[in-house]
């Protein structure tokens, strides 16, 4: 899923300070399950805004709508519902809802809300990792089902560096050297002659470093 | 006059029958919120409280002795993220309490409501409040 987490709540106030009225958007699928965007989350800063606003002798009406998806354009019109008399839109959702709704209401300030992390995974309550740099040419089926490049913090291909110490990253000892954990998987399943392929140099025009990225699929084209 | 907000778990609930009996020779004017455990206490409750009054008591279980586990160690850690949150709004954390009730839950309540009401008395209105209950 793509992980979030909301912006400092200061930060917040100062984008809607101009405003007297906001819609404040969630979203009801990534940033939900991360606990960062969702129906709960909306209502928690709802309150928030409302309490600071009212402290600051300038209230803040809010209206709280969360939909389905803040991704796609069908789910997004549902807040034309909701927009009657708003001065700007507060999205929870990833980026990529911020930019849905900004290009669907385009005429209105749309702020986001959160600040969108990475694409991983829970690895226990409250606690979230990443787990893909969406790369656009994956390589887990030769590493045992590990990312060197979201994983290893130098994103190597070729093995640990030198600073992998009794399994930790040099740069963080909370975090574990992906190319150890590489290792071990793949010796546990008896596959380690996968280490000692030679690989062609990975293609990195197919992540950001070849722009903006399109995927076009004619067949599903309507 | 304090006018607080007291979310009690039904673990307390004898102990928030009892206090009706001496909420107002207090002084006090509580609103008693009953819930089935203290970890049935949401962040955004407490924030919506605040809403219409001067301050927030959330009272649960001691450790280890909450019916549902870890009720009460939820609600503790909402009760500190709010509070947690409150600066940043500009708003004084003390405006909200955590009150750990053991079998003699009365007097820790009475007490716990009579120390929040105190600070309180220190703090102000709350400028947060949009309106009376």
């Amino acid at each position: 899923m793509i992980v979030g987490e909301r912006k400092p709540v200061e930060s917040i106030l100062a984008m809607l300070a101009p405003h007297g009225k906001v819609l404040l958007a969630g979203c009801g699928t990534c940033v939900t399950v991360c606990l960062a965007g969702g129906e709960k989350e909306v209502g928690v800063l709802a309150a928030a805004l409302r309490l600071a606003r009212q402290a600051e002798g300038k209230p803040l009406e809010v209206v709280e709508a969360t939909i389905e998806r803040q991704c796609e354009h069908e789910f997004v019109e549902e807040l034309a519902a909701k927009l009657a008399g708003a001065e700007a839109i507060l999205s929870l959702g990833c980026g990529a809802g911020v930019q849905t709704i900004a290009e669907r209401y385009a005429d209105l300030p749309v702020y986001p809300g959160l600040n969108t992390s990475f694409i991983g995974i829970p690895v226990k309550h409250g606690d979230w990792a990443e787990r893909c740099a969406a790369c656009g040419d994956c390589i887990l089926d030769s590493t045992g089902g590990i990312c060197p490049i979201a994983r290893c913090s130098k994103s190597l291909l070729n093995g640990p560096c030198g600073g992998s110490a009794e399994g930790k990253c040099e740069v963080s000892e909370d975090t574990d050297c992906a190319w150890q954990l590489i290792f071990d998987r793949l010796k546990a399943q008896r596959r380690l002659e996968l280490l000692a392929e030679v690989r062609p140099p990975k293609d990195w025009s197919r992540h950001r470093d070849g722009g903006p990225r399109r995927i076009v699929r004619e067949d599903a084209a309507l | 006059m304090s006018e607080l907000t007291a979310f009690l778990c039904a673990g307390t609930a004898a102990a928030h029958r009892r206090l009706g009996e001496w909420a107002r020779p207090l002084g006090m004017d509580v609103r008693m919120v009953e819930v089935p455990c203290g970890g049935k206490v949401e962040v955004v409750q407490i924030l919506r409280a605040l809403l219409v009054s001067e301050g927030v008591l959330v009272a649960g279980c001691p450790a280890d002795a909450c019916r549902h586990l870890t009720g009460n160690v939820r609600a503790r850690a909402r009760v500190a993220y709010v509070q947690g949150l409150l600066p940043q709004l500009r708003l004084e954390p003390q405006r909200v309490a955590w009150a750990e009730l053991g079998p003699d839950g009365a007097i820790k309540l009475e007490r716990a409501l009579g120390d929040l009401a105190e600070s309180l008395s220190g703090l102000g209105p709350n400028r947060g409040r949009v309106s009376a209950r």
